[in-house]
């Protein structure tokens, strides 16, 4: 359908619209005239990919001035669903002949990291990224290319060749590349995929990648240079961003870095010593370079590593100080640096100091002055390039400490950073396990440079309230900010509150009374009920894994896990990948042959952050506990004091705000689509009250009654069988149109009786049961 | 037909709880009510067709004589009363009678079969019928009705006797249909097992606990989920029973191993445990496999492999953890939670053939059945609002004759193949065509 919003026609390649997207086109639409960033929340399953990407791509064909779109995900998943959104956008566009020529030029591509995008046999089937990039490098860097006898020989890349042959301005044809089909256009001609899409981003409209490319410092300045600054930078799921922010900024090192630190640098002076004896003049020219202050450049995309996780550009604009220009000087000062550190990390009680503090005991115990400290990254990779080292792999630890004193020497001032020496992990006094962490507390430090160097840059998330502390913690003001609500025609959500066990003892995952036998046995009670009413899948989230796994042990010991398993097989989330994601496929392989199944998983985990469990693979999810973080930790301590002093956000209201915020968004799994239906229980008596459940998003807290609050395990166990019973009953998509489905006349029509009616959409609910009982 | 000879002995029985009289003639058992509204009920048999005849144990509630029919699984049950007490002293005396009779028929039946011979030959046919043969019979009869239909005309109106419709039905069997039948039969034989239960072993509980010793119970079923769930010990058991030891002496090891040991397992005990070296087989076996091979059909929006985060060491704050190794020896809950998963994903994959994945592939199949038209209405709605498009009624119509399609193909599955209606109407045709 044709959608016009003010003088803009977008086609949507749907034949009916929801109300909500329609809002979010025209908050997209003014955010994008005004040339300023956003904040959007929208419930999940409403279609917020589709609605702005067939948003953004009218908006690119009228308005020429707009630069690309960098649409930044949190998973590779996610990166494949988008570009199969767009693709349908594209096609519709098309089959309606919109403009064809000039559409017939988008080149749309998703990139990844090497290990995924890569057709060599050798280097594919690495574990790690890093061995893949190691591997690849051994195969592509310039002097191995330069020194190889043939283009054909076996230590070159073959499919890099063939795409170095293409020259400069090959360009692949437009379309919309996804992960695989990346991979299928470089089989059939026989190029790298990888670095076709790296190359492709000059030229393509529509970018999707992992926010590390953008956020982290050390991967943005390898690979974003070169966007313009008339992007649209698009953070989708964008909840969580201020921790992806400040863990990108974060550096630790724990004792067996420093370790193989000690082997690495004996290991250069080795290489050092050989280059010396064989070709001095390769080091004489690199010391050169560095008087001169031209800082590394890399001679070919496949040398380029990452570089120093620097934000500034004028930091490196100076010129590298004298005392480490020659080579053997900077392994010294690094070496001098390292020892300094092991010290500290003998110490055996925890500290916490101030980058000053810290950068002050160091200096004079060093004799030497910080100011050379900002530039060992870069001296490192400088050093790495001259000696022509390939497998990076190796120098992983060394890098770490450079990146750890770059950042300690960029920041000697200020209260963003700070730095928390632990002898011992807090829950395992017996076990010492030294760990020195630079910690980042200021989440805006990663994200103000994107905020300034983009037009337009758009926070969007379907739990994403409340948006004023968003726009507080990352420093922004946004031109628009709206929290938009979900029409429905049936109540296809049915939230509650369960505060109590039927025996009438309140349930929580507070630390006095986590353990009590009343407090697990209510747990288990509700789990058990709940798995015994509901049809297909039912996940349940704990606080942590600790907490999961003592739940599960006291449950088994109790009985209620022999039980549930009457009902539904039981699945767990591990910290292994492999072996969760084998997990996940049989948990859907159960639910899709009818025998039902749970899944047991951790609120903060990799399976609440990237999974779905849409339709029958989830109608029902029970959050256990509220998912509070671990609040000894000495790093959340530290954030709380500067948010606190810096923005005045109280200790009490932040972590509350994180916990609901993880709950939301574990609740948020599993509905995906407005036809999807789900009972979500909240299974803690804090809940209950109104500083956290006013938290909750707004679609949540439209269908959150009073009477589906403070319960008891019984009472939500009658009133999800009730619910249940109730959206089993036969529906009609036609009952919704032009309530939760607009078509493209009644859109018309409403926009010429009233355009106001439309703005109120978010205002009113559209309770609509009696329709289905009737249907 | 009903030639009446001499009474052999006469009682008051009733039958069907009703009273009446039962009558012993030399070659047949008549039984008529003494109600003469319920004439038409009466019963006669054969003795020839009396297959052997049962009674109730002397002293119990009733007196009950049972005959069992050779060419039918039916069977009359006389109860004997007099003056509202089991009469067991008539049961007895018919009961003599009746074994009687039948050792004088059969003796006589001996010798007409060598004296006669081929002559009787239907006669013949009728009584070398075998038990098995009469099941087979009647389990075709009851499973097509058409037949049975044409079995009740022919034979039950007197037209041709049973032997010659029998061997009609032979005669007509091409090869071909011979052996669907067999095959019918063979599958017949295969009852629709029950999947693995999703029940977790969780303990075997003793039967008995008497001071030191403890008694445990193993059926089949439990065996069969030990060596599911515990693949080391399935490898010791092939490897040692019944070469190196007794069945029961491996199991009374694997409970001290398994049970009784388990609470003391760190004093070194483990050196003579014979599943210590399977285990560590089993361990091995794990890293062997190829990830990319198990990874292989996994969708990308679950594949959580797909994604390393960037920098993985020494970055991050999900790093402020103590490294794995610690908390598998400080974590008594490991070993339960791997348990878990383990034993659902054995759940799931015993039951593979029955429910590989037929979702998707389903609903791409059903899609291009579908007109051209159809296709794009359903692929252009919004998210899917139709619901017939995702709901699982709808899926499973189409699984079952996708299952029904694969099934065929692969012997010994979890579900029986009905044969369809077209394949038994042609066997009927090709049967009675004329």
């Amino acid at each position: 359908m044709k959608i016009p919003i003010d003088d803009l026609i977008v086609y949507f390649p749907y034949p009916f619209i929801y109300p909500e997207q329609y809002l979010y086109m025209k908050e997209l639409k003014k955010t994008l005239d005004a040339g300023g960033h956003c904040i959007l929340e929208m419930p999940t399953g409403t279609g917020k990919t589709v609605t702005l990407l067939s948003f953004f791509v009218a908006y690119r064909a009228a308005r020429k001035s707009i630069g690309k779109l960098i649409y930044c995900t949190r998973t590779v998943g996610e990166i494949d669903k988008v570009l199969e959104e767009l693709e349908r956008v594209l096609a519709y566009r098309r089959d309606c002949n919109v403009d064809v020529a000039s559409e017939s030029q988008l080149v749309a591509v998703g990139l990844t990291t090497r290990r995924n995008l890569c057709l060599h046999p050798a280097v594919k089937d690495s574990e790690t990224r890093e061995e893949a990039d190691s591997k690849c490098r051994s195969l592509t860097a310039s002097w191995i290319r330069e020194s190889a006898t043939s283009r054909s020989s076996d230590s070159l890349c073959r499919y890099y060749e063939t795409l170095q042959q293409k020259g400069e301005l090959f360009q692949i044809p437009p379309g919309v590349y996804s992960m695989s089909s990346l991979n299928a256009f470089g089989e059939e001609q026989g190029i790298c995929p990888y670095f076709t899409a790296r190359r492709s981003l000059q030229y393509a409209s529509i970018i999707v990648y992992n926010y590390h490319y953008l956020l982290d410092p050390k991967i943005a300045r390898m690979i974003s240079t070169e966007l313009e600054r008339d992007c649209v930078v698009v953070f989708d799921e964008a909840h969580n961003i201020d921790d992806v922010c400040i863990e990108t900024m974060s550096v630790h090192l724990k004792r067996d870095t420093i370790q193989r630190c000690y082997q690495n640098l004996s290991h250069l002076s080795g290489l050092i010593q050989d280059v010396k004896d064989r070709n001095a003049q390769q080091l004489q020219e690199e010391y050169q370079r560095v008087l001169n202050g031209i800082s590394y450049l890399p001679s070919s995309e496949t040398d380029a590593l990452s570089v120093a996780p620097i934000l500034s550009d004028s930091a490196l604009q100076e010129t590298i100080p004298g005392n480490i220009r020659k080579a053997e000087h900077f392994l010294r000062f690094l070496r001098r640096i390292l020892e300094y550190i092991q010290n500290v990390m003998q110490r055996n009680v925890a500290t916490q100091e101030t980058t000053w503090a810290f950068l002050q005991s160091m200096a004079s115990l060093l004799q030497s002055d910080f100011r050379a400290l900002k530039f060992s990254s870069d001296r490192l990779q400088s050093l790495i390039q001259t000696l022509q080292i390939t497998h990076l792999l190796e120098f992983q630890p060394l890098q770490t400490l450079a990146d750890f004193v770059t950042i300690l020497g960029s920041y000697p001032t200020g209260n963003a950073f700070v730095v928390i020496f632990e002898p011992y992990d807090e829950r395992y006094p017996s076990i010492p396990d030294p760990l020195l962490q630079l910690a980042c507390l200021d989440a805006s430090l990663a994200m103000q440079p994107v905020f300034s160097r983009f037009r337009s840059v758009i926070l969007t998330s379907g739990t994403i309230s409340p948006i004023e502390l968003y726009s507080r913690i990352l420093m922004f003001t946004p031109v628009t900010a709206k929290s938009l609500t979900m029409s429905f025609q049936r109540r296809n959500v049915c939230p509650m509150i369960v505060t109590r066990g039927s025996d009438q003892l309140p349930i929580s995952s507070k630390y006095d009374y986590r353990h009590d036998p009343s407090v697990v046995r209510n747990y288990g009670t509700l789990v058990m009920e709940m798995a015994r009413m509901v049809p297909d899948g039912l996940v349940c989230f704990f606080t942590s894994y600790v907490y999961m796994e003592t739940m599960i042990q006291l449950w088994h010991e109790m009985g209620i896990i022999k039980r549930i398993s009457e009902y539904k097989l039981i699945f767990i989330e591990t910290p292994d990948n492999l072996e969760c994601t084998l997990a996940l496929k049989n948990y859907r392989k159960a639910c899709d042959c009818g025998r039902g199944a749970i899944f047991m998983c951790v609120a903060r985990g990799k399976v609440a952050e990237g999974i779905d469990f849409d339709r029958h693979y989830g109608r029902c999810v029970i959050v256990l506990g509220v998912p509070f973080q671990y609040t000894e930790s000495r790093v959340l301590r530290a954030r709380l004091e500067f948010l606190r002093t810096n923005l005045q956000i109280s200790e009490g209201d932040f972590l509350s705000f994180d916990a609901v915020r993880q709950a939301a968004q574990c609740i948020g799994r599993v509905i995906r689509s407005k036809t999807d239906y789900g009972i979500m229980v909240f299974a803690d008596k804090r809940f209950n009250r109104p500083d956290k459940k006013n938290k909750l998003p707004k679609w949540v807290l439209q269908f959150l009654d009073d009477a589906h609050c403070d319960l008891s395990v019984d009472m939500a166990v009658s009133i999800a069988s009730a619910f249940l019973k109730q959206i089993a009953q036969p529906f009609y998509a036609d009952n919704a149109t032009g309530v939760a489905l607009i078509s493209e006349e009644q859109l018309l029509h409403w926009m010429e009786t009233n355009d106001k009616k439309l703005d109120s959409f978010e205002y009113s609910h559209y309770l609509h049961t009696s329709s289905v009982s009737q249907g | 037909m009903r030639q009446e000879t001499t009474l052999l002995a006469e009682k008051s029985a009733s039958f069907h709880k009703r009273p009446g009289t039962l009558k012993i003639f030399e070659n047949s058992v008549a039984w008529n009510p003494s109600s003469q509204a319920e004439r038409q009920d009466s019963v006669w048999l054969s003795l020839s067709d009396v297959k052997s005849q049962m009674v109730s144990a002397q002293g119990s509630k009733q007196a009950l004589l049972k005959l069992a029919m050779l060419n039918s699984s039916d069977s009359y049950v006389f109860e004997f009363v007099r003056a509202a007490k089991p009469d067991f002293v008539s049961r007895d005396e018919i009961k003599d009678i009746i074994s009687r009779q039948l050792a004088r028929l059969k003796a006589a039946k001996e010798e007409s079969g060598t004296t006669q011979g081929s002559q009787k030959e239907a006669e013949d046919f009728k009584t070398t019928v075998s038990p098995e043969e009469a099941k087979r019979r009647l389990e075709i009869l009851r499973r097509r009705p058409e037949l049975q239909r044409i079995h009740m005309s022919l034979v039950g109106g007197v037209l041709i006797s049973d032997a010659h419709f029998w061997n009609g039905v032979r005669y007509r069997l091409h090869q071909s249909e011979r052996e669907l039948l067999n095959n019918e039969e063979e599958q017949a034989s295969v009852k629709q097992t029950r999947g693995v239960s999703s029940e977790i072993l969780s303990e075997i509980n003793p039967v008995e606990q008497k001071g030191k010793t403890v008694k445990y119970r193993l059926t089949q079923d439990i065996i069969h989920k030990i060596f599911l769930e515990d693949p080391a010990v399935h490898l010791a058991f092939q490897n040692y029973v019944p070469s190196k030891m007794s069945e029961q002496a491996f199991w009374t090891q694997y409970f001290q191993s398994r049970y009784i040991r388990q609470g003391k397992k760190s004093a070194g005990s483990e050196k003579d445990d014979i599943f210590t070296p399977f285990d560590s087989q089993i361990q091995e076996g794990k890293h062997v496999k190829d990830k990319k091979e198990i990874l292989k059909d996994v969708e990308s929006e679950i594949n959580l492999f797909l994604d390393d985060k960037p920098y993985q060491s020494g970055y991050g704050i999900n790093e402020h953890s103590v490294t794995s190794q610690i908390r598998e020896k400080e974590d008594p809950s490991l070993p339960l939670l791997e348990r878990l998963n383990r034993h659902s994903s054995l759940v799931i994959e015993a039951s593979k053939t029955s429910s590989a994945s037929p979702y998707r592939e389903d609903f791409e199949t059903h899609v291009t059945q579908q007109s051209y038209q159809k296709q794009e209405q359903l692929l252009n709605f919004p998210y899917s609002v139709l619901p017939s498009v995702h709901s699982k009624s709808n899926q499973k119509v189409h699984n079952w004759n996708y299952l029904a399609a694969s099934l065929r193909t692969l012997p010994g599955n979890l579900f029986i193949v009905k044969p369809s209606e077209d394949v038994s109407r042609r066997v009927l045709e090709e049967l009675f065509d004329t």
